[in-house]
C-alpha cells in the first residue's frame, strides 16, 4: 500500500505552491468525502524509487480548529476524518521570514507524534532581507529533518522528499514517539514560550522587513484611492469577460455550426440526425460556447486571490458588508460566487462564524453567476438594440444593470436573514493580510486547467444528459412537440407562468434548466429548432427569439434569472454544506418567491409602459 | 522590547484602538478568557502574545474602521472593536 503524505502549514506558508511544484500536472482536485473541502492529491515518485501519495490539507494556524476548512485538516491529521486514512508522514511548509510565528505550529503538529519533515519555504526571501537562520541547529532543537525550500523556483524539491524516504524507512520500524511530546497538544501559550526559547537559538541575524508590502498597500488601502482601484479593476474584470471572449465564442460557434453542416451531409434528414444535430449539438454548443468567458473570470479571481489582493478588497468592504450583518471576509466568497456560486458557497467555509457562514451561503446564488451569462446575453442581444447612450452601449448598461439588481437584492436578503433566522451578535474580522507576491504563471494555468475541465464535464454530462432526456421526452409519445410528454409538462406549466407573461416554451426550458441555469438556452435552442425554425442553433437563437417573444415576456424572463432557483449544483452544495435540507428548501423558496414576483412585476410594469 | 523606547520616557499602557498610525507599541495584554473566548484563541495564533511588537498601518475607509496593524512580520486586520481589547504599552 502506498504510503500518504500530507502537507500542512499556515495559511499563506506557499503550501500549495510547494504541492504544486512537487507534483506539477499528475494533481487531482476531487471533495474529502461529506464535505465539500477539496482535497487535491497527487502520486509522487521518492528518490529511493517508492511511490507516495501527496496531500496538500487545507492552512490551518492551528491544530484547534475553528472554522470548518480547518476541521477538516486537524481530523485529517489525527484520523477521524470518516473515509480517509490517516496520513503516514507529515511535511509541515513555514514561511521562513516568518518563522516567529510560523514555529510555534511547528511545535504543535510535531506534538501529533506522527514522522514530520520541516519545509523551510521562501528560504531566498529571508536571505535576501538578511535573516540568517541555523538551519542545522532548528533540526536538532525540534528533532526533525529541516529543509530549506523555494517552492516557486522549484529549489529543495529533491531533498524534501529524500526526507520523506527517511522518515518513511523509519516508520517501517515501530514508530517511537518523539521525546517531548509529553501530553498531546498543549496550551497555544506553551508553544509560544517555547518557540521563543527555539527562536533565540536559531535566527543567528535578524533581518531588516521588506517595506515593499507596506508601500503597496499605502495605495490599496488608501481611503479614496483604495476604493477608487477597486472599482476600476471590477470594472476592467466584466470588461473583459466580455470583450476578450468574443473571439474565441465567434469561433466555437463557427465550430459547432460546421459540425451541424457536416452532420447533415453524413446523415439522411429523419430522427437521428433530428437528435444529433437539433438535440445535441444545438443544446450542448450553446453552453460551450461560454468557455471563454468563465475562463477569463477564473482567471482574475485566481490573480486576486494569489497576488494577495483579494484580502485588501475584504478590508475595504468591510464596513459595508458590516451594514447588513456581514464582515469583510464574506466579500471573497461573494465575489467568487460571479463566476460560480458552487465554488463560492464552498469557500464560504474559511468564514469561523456558522452565522455569519449561513448568510452568505444563503445569498451567494444572488451574485450573477458565469451560467447567467449565457441566458442574458441571448435576451440582450435580441431585444435591446445595439445603440449608445451618451457614449454608453446600451446593451452593456442593460447587463450592467442586471448584475446591480443581484448585488441589491443579496444585500437585502442579509439584512433581513440577520434580524430573523441568522440573528446573533455580529462577528469580528480577524484577518491576516498576506505579503503581495507575483504567483506563478504555472499555478494559475492549473488552476484555470482544472476549471475549464470541471465546465467541460459539466457540458458532457448533466448538459449532454438533459439535452438527450429533453429531445426524447419531446418525440414520445407523440411525433411532435405538441403530443410529446414535454408539450404536456409546458401547457401545464404555462398555467402558472402565464400571469407573468412566459409562454409555453419558457415553461419548457425552465425544467431542463433545473439542472444548470445556462441549459435553459440550450433547451431554448432545441425547443425552436424542433417547431421548425430551421436555423434555432446558438447564433441565430436570437433572430428567432426576437420574432417569437414580446419586449415585456423578453423582460420579465431576464427579471426571472436574476432570482431564479434553478441549479441542482448549488441546492446539492448548500445541503451538503449546512448539513440537512432547511436551509437548501429555504434557499430555493426564497429565491422561487423572488424570481416570481420580480418577473411579474416586470411584466405587468412593461405591457403598461409599452401599451 | 526596551530597546524600542526613548531612554528616560515613561511607557503607558493604552489600548491597541487608542494608537495613532505607526505609533511604536508591543503587546501588554488582551481582555478575556484564551480558555473559551474563540476570538483571543485566534489573537494568540496570529501572533498577539506579549511582549511582540504592534502598529497600525493603516485605517479602512469607513469611520476608519477596520484597521490594518503589523504584528510582528505579520498585518493582521481587525475592528476597532478588537482593538479595543488588546492593551499595549507605548511611549506617551
Amino acid at each position: 500500500m502506498r504510503a500518504h503524505v500530507a502537507l500542512i502549514g499556515n495559511p499563506n506558508a506557499g503550501k500549495s505552491s510547494l504541492f504544486n511544484a512537487l507534483t506539477g500536472s499528475r494533481q487531482k482536485v476531487a471533495n474529502y468525502p461529506g464535505v465539500t473541502v477539496e482535497r487535491h492529491f497527487a502520486p509522487v515518485t521518492l528518490p529511493d524509487g517508492t511511490d507516495i501519495e501527496l496531500i496538500d490539507l487545507p492552512g490551518t494556524y492551528s491544530l484547534d480548529p475553528k472554522s470548518p476548512d480547518e476541521r477538516v485538516t486537524c481530523d485529517a491529521v489525527m484520523g477521524r476524518l470518516v473515509g480517509e486514512r490517516r496520513p503516514d508522514v507529515l511535511i509541515c511548509v513555514v514561511d521562513a521570514t516568518n518563522l516567529g510565528n510560523h514555529l510555534k505550529f511547528v511545535l504543535e503538529v510535531r506534538d501529533v507524534g506522527l514522522p514530520l519533515v520541516v519545509a523551510l519555504n521562501m528560504f531566498d526571501l529571508a536571505e535576501r532581507d538578511g535573516t540568517r537562520i541555523d538551519v542545522n541547529a532548528l533540526s536538532r532543537e525540534l528533532g526533525v529533518p529541516v529543509v530549506p525550500t523555494v517552492a516557486v523556483r522549484k529549489r529543495g524539491l529533491a531533498m524534501v522528499l529524500e526526507a520523506v524516504a527517511g522518515m518513511e524507512a523509519k516508520t517501517a520500524q515501530a514508530l517511537s514517539p518523539s521525546p517531548s511530546s509529553g501530553g498531546g497538544i498543549r496550551d497555544i501559550r506553551a508553544y509560544q514560550k517555547e518557540s521563543l526559547r527555539i527562536l533565540r537559538k536559531v535566527i543567528l541575524s535578524e533581518g531588516k522587513q521588506r517595506t515593499v508590502t507596506r508601500h503597496i498597500d499605502d495605495i490599496v488601502l488608501h481611503p479614496v484611492f483604495g476604493l477608487a482601484i477597486l472599482a476600476l479593476m471590477l470594472f476592467t474584470i466584466f470588461q473583459a469577460v466580455f470583450s476578450w471572449a468574443q473571439a474565441p465564442m465567434t469561433l466555437i460557434n463557427t465550430g459547432f455550426s460546421l459540425l451541424q453542416q457536416w452532420i447533415s451531409h453524413l446523415l439522411p434528414a429523419g430522427l437521428l440526425r433530428s437528435l444529433i444535430s437539433d438535440g445535441i449539438i444545438a443544446g450542448v454548443g450553446s453552453v460551450v460556447v461560454f468557455l471563454p468567458q468563465i475562463v477569463i473570470l477564473f482567471f482574475f479571481i485566481l490573480l486576486l486571490e494569489q497576488t494577495g489582493y483579494m484580502t485588501r478588497a475584504a478590508f475595504l468592504m468591510d464596513q459595508i458588508m458590516a451594514k447588513v450583518g456581514l464582515n469583510g471576509r464574506a466579500f471573497i466568497p461573494l465575489l467568487s460566487s460571479f463566476a460560480c456560486a458552487v465554488p463560492g458557497i464552498m469557500s464560504a467555509r474559511t468564514i469561523d462564524n456558522p452565522r455569519d457562514r449561513l448568510t452568505t451561503i444563503m445569498i451567494a446564488p444572488l451574485m450573477t453567476c458565469s451560467a447567467r451569462l449565457p441566458v442574458y446575453a441571448v435576451i440582450i442581444a435580441a431585444f435591446i438594440p445595439a445603440s449608445t447612450m451618451h457614449g454608453v452601449g446600451l446593451q452593456g448598461l442593460v447587463l450592467f444593470a442586471l448584475y446591480v439588481v443581484g448585488v441589491v437584492s443579496a444585500f437585502i436578503v442579509a439584512f433581513v436573514l440577520r434580524r430573523t433566522l441568522t440573528r446573533g451578535p455580529a462577528q469580528p474580522l480577524i484577518m491576516e493580510m498576506p505579503k503581495y507576491q507575483w504567483p506563478p504563471l504555472r499555478d494559475i494555468i492549473f488552476g484555470l486547467w482544472q476549471r475549464a475541465i470541471i465546465f467541460l464535464k459539466r457540458a458532457g454530462t448533466i448538459i449532454l444528459s438533459s439535452m438527450i432526456v429533453l429531445w426524447v421526452l419531446s418525440h414520445i409519445p407523440g411525433p411532435d412537440l405538441d403530443h410529446s410528454i414535454v408539450g404536456w409538462i409546458g401547457n401545464g406549466l404555462a398555467v402558472i407562468f402565464a400571469p407573468i407573461g412566459f409562454n409555453r416554451e419558457i415553461c419548457i426550458a425552465l425544467v431542463p434548466g433545473m439542472a444548470a441555469r445556462e441549459v435553459a438556452v440550450g433547451a431554448l435552442g432545441q425547443v425552436y429548432a424542433l417547431q421548425g425554425s430551421k436555423d434555432a442553433v446558438s447564433g441565430s437563437l436570437v433572430q428567432v427569439l426576437h420574432h417569437a417573444w414580446s419586449l415585456p415576456t423578453a423582460l420579465a424572463f431576464l427579471a426571472w434569472y436574476v432570482f431564479a432557483p434553478q441549479c441542482i449544483s448549488t441546492i446539492a452544495v448548500t445541503k451538503r454544506e449546512t448539513g440537512g435540507w432547511t436551509w437548501p428548501g429555504i434557499m430555493f423558496g426564497y429565491m422561487f418567491a423572488m424570481a416570481y414576483a420580480g418577473a411579474g412585476i416586470t411584466y405587468w410594469v412593461a405591457k403598461a409602459l409599452l401599451g | 522590547m526596551s530597546g524600542v523606547f526613548e531612554p528616560g520616557a515613561m511607557p503607558v499602557v493604552v489600548s491597541l484602538a487608542q494608537l495613532k498610525s505607526r505609533q511604536a507599541a508591543h503587546v501588554y495584554g488582551i481582555d478575556g478568557d484564551p480558555a473559551t473566548d474563540t476570538d483571543i484563541q485566534r489573537l494568540l495564533e496570529l501572533g498577539f502574545h506579549n511582549g511582540t511588537p504592534v502598529c497600525i498601518l493603516h485605517r479602512g475607509p469607513f469611520g476608519g474602521n477596520p484597521l490594518s496593524v503589523q504584528i510582528g512580520a505579520m498585518v493582521v486586520a481587525l475592528r476597532k472593536a478588537e482593538a479595543s481589547r488588546i492593551h499595549v504599552e507605548t511611549v506617551a
